[in-house]
This record gives structure tokens, C-alpha cells and sequence, in this order.
């Protein structure tokens, strides 16, 4: 590392994790998030060249963030490639599972990965990259009001998916 | 009693601990006086906590061997306008060394430096190819120019 500015190499022994659990957190499936990853790993050698040292996993996590939703847009061109919505489709359903908290997990991810996209950008840079709003803002483009905005509509519906709406 | 605000975004941001002073207090109060506001954050907590608890995916085995490879794939290469004129630079190199250095007899005699037929090339060595014997005093010189860059 030299001024403060990570080699490639060590970009992804040092982060290879973080940067596979955002993608998986934003695919809902293992085979996307390695796409996510490797595509967001090409981006993160060509910026190295421009990085500036700052937050490095905030800046990670807008990469990988970015190419999500440039690969999402790039299937609503095409919807036969599209992004399942149907939860069962990503996970199989936890009837198999032995463990507890195995089939919670499933749960959440599957509850997450339905959510509409906008707001399962925002709850996992949030609750899964640890990013401010703030960063959130910048990495997405938007008001700071409009990543709160988003945060809580989709906490709630994650809420409302797993235990019910008793309104 | 005068009507209080639905529960709203605030919240979240109130556990964030995104708010600023002022809201913080009116978000405190807001907690104070209404179940409903008490039980929306409760709600809300809950699905962050949810989403918090999960743990790390495995990642599945193989995995960043292949973005080895990808990255082997993705590795800037020496661009084609460099490449021309470190060829251009080696390729002149080679024509002084051809006037200035002397010619190796057939015999095995000369006295330009790559005259002794018991030194191998670097390149020779590296790659296994083939020895000093098969190459003329120009080859050994180009060859010798163009081991730094590898290619």
C-alpha cells in the first residue's frame, strides 16, 4: 500500500469478504453475487488508478452497488433475464433446514431479496456495508431525505414480510 | 388532546442515529407521549436488527480462484503504441550493436560480447527454448534489450 492507496491484490484478500456479502445481500443468490464481485473487482482495478484514500469499504460498496443496478437496469431492457421476484426462486424455502437460525436467515434473505429494489439498495448498504446516509446519498446520487425515506419504507415492509402487518 | 404525527421516517433515523439535536428531542418527545411512535420504532428495530444479524455468506468454494483468473484476464496490458516503439527502440539498438560490435567468425572467435559460446542467454535460460549456439550476435543483443519488458 502506498499513501494510503491499496494495491489490487490487497483490495481483494482484504475485502474480498465484505464485497461478496454486499452483492450477495443485493442478488439474493450466489451465482449473481460472484458476478457482481468479479465485474466490481475489474471496476475497483481501473479506479485504484484515481482512488483517493477515504472510507475504502464505503467506496467498495458503491462500486459493487453501482454495478448491481447497472446490471438491473441492463435486464429490465431485457426481462426475460430479469432478477426473480419470487422469493422461492432465490432461496429454497427453509422446510429442509435443521437449524433455526439457518431457516431465519433464509427467511430475511428471502424477504430482502423481495424487496423492491430501491429500498434493498438502501437497508443493505445501510444495515449490511454499515454506510451512512450520508455516504449512501453520495454513492446513489440522491437527497439524504430521500436514503431515509427509503431506509425506514423498507425496514418496514421487511418487518411486515416476515411477521405480518397485525394493522 | 391535540393529534401527534404518525410515526415516520424519523425513526429509523433515530435509531441511525442520523438526526440532528433538534429532531432528536422532537423524536424524543414524539417516544414519550405516543404507543404508536413506541411501537413503530420497536417494528423497525426489529427488521434492522433482522438484517444486522444475518450472518456472512459462504463463499462458495473455487470462487476467488476464478477472480484470480478474471484478474489475470483483466490485467492492464502494455498498450500497442508502447509496444511499437519499445520494438522500434530495441530494433535500433540492435542495428548500432550490429555496426559498432565485431563479427563472430564462424570459428567461434570475435570479440564482441556474446562471443563465448559457453554463455546462455537470459532469454535462453527463462525459456528453455534454445541456447546460445542458435543465435547470431544480433539475436543475443535484441534478445538481451527486450528481457526486461517480458513480453
Amino acid at each position: 500500500m502506498a499513501d494510503g492507496v491499496p494495491t489490487w491484490e490487497e483490495v481483494a484478500r482484504d475485502h474480498g469478504r465484505f464485497l461478496y456479502t454486499v452483492a450477495y445481500r443485493l442478488a439474493g443468490n450466489d451465482s449473481d453475487a460472484q458476478d457482481l464481485v468479479q465485474e466490481a473487482l475489474i471496476r475497483v482495478r481501473k479506479g485504484l488508478e484515481t482512488y483517493e484514500p477515504g472510507s475504502l469499504e464505503g467506496w467498495l460498496a458503491r462500486i459493487v452497488t453501482n454495478v448491481f443496478l447497472d446490471e438491473m437496469r441492463r435486464r429490465r431492457r431485457r426481462p426475460t433475464e430479469a432478477f426473480p421476484a419470487d422469493p422461492d426462486w432465490v432461496l429454497p424455502p427453509a422446510a429442509a433446514a435443521d437449524e433455526m437460525t439457518e431457516a431465519l436467515s433464509d427467511e430475511i434473505q428471502a424477504a430482502l431479496a423481495a424487496l423492491p429494489d430501491e429500498f434493498r439498495v438502501a437497508v443493505v448498504l445501510c444495515d449490511v456495508a454499515d454506510l451512512s446516509y450520508e455516504q449512501i446519498a453520495d454513492a446513489l446520487g440522491v437527497p439524504v431525505g430521500t436514503v431515509r425515506s427509503r431506509l425506514h419504507r423498507g425496514r418496514r415492509l421487511l418487518r411486515d414480510a416476515l411477521i405480518g402487518n397485525p394493522r | 388532546m391535540s393529534s401527534l404525527p404518525e410515526p415516520d421516517d424519523r425513526l429509523s433515523a433515530y435509531l441511525d442515529e442520523e438526526l440532528d439535536a433538534t429532531e432528536r428531542a422532537a423524536v424524543d418527545d414524539l417516544l414519550a407521549r405516543s404507543e404508536a411512535w413506541r411501537a413503530g420504532l420497536a417494528e423497525v428495530a426489529w427488521a434492522r436488527d433482522a438484517v444486522r444479524s444475518l450472518p456472512a455468506p459462504d463463499v462458495p468454494a473455487g470462487f476467488w480462484a476464478t477472480v484470480g483468473d478474471e484478474r489475470s484476464r483483466a490485467a492492464p496490458v502494455r498498450s500497442p503504441w508502447s509496444r511499437r516503439v519499445l520494438a522500434g527502440a530495441a530494433a535500433a539498438a540492435a542495428a548500432v550493436a550490429i555496426l559498432v560490435l565485431p563479427v563472430e567468425r564462424p570459428d567461434g572467435g570475435g570479440g564482441g560480447p556474446s562471443g563465448n559460446g559457453d554463455r546462455t542467454s537470459v532469454r535462453g535460460e527463462r525459456s528453455g527454448f534454445r541456447n546460445d549456439d542458435d543465435r547470431n550476435p544480433v539475436e543475443r543483443v535484441v534478445d538481451a534489450l527486450l528481457e526486461p519488458f517480458d513480453w
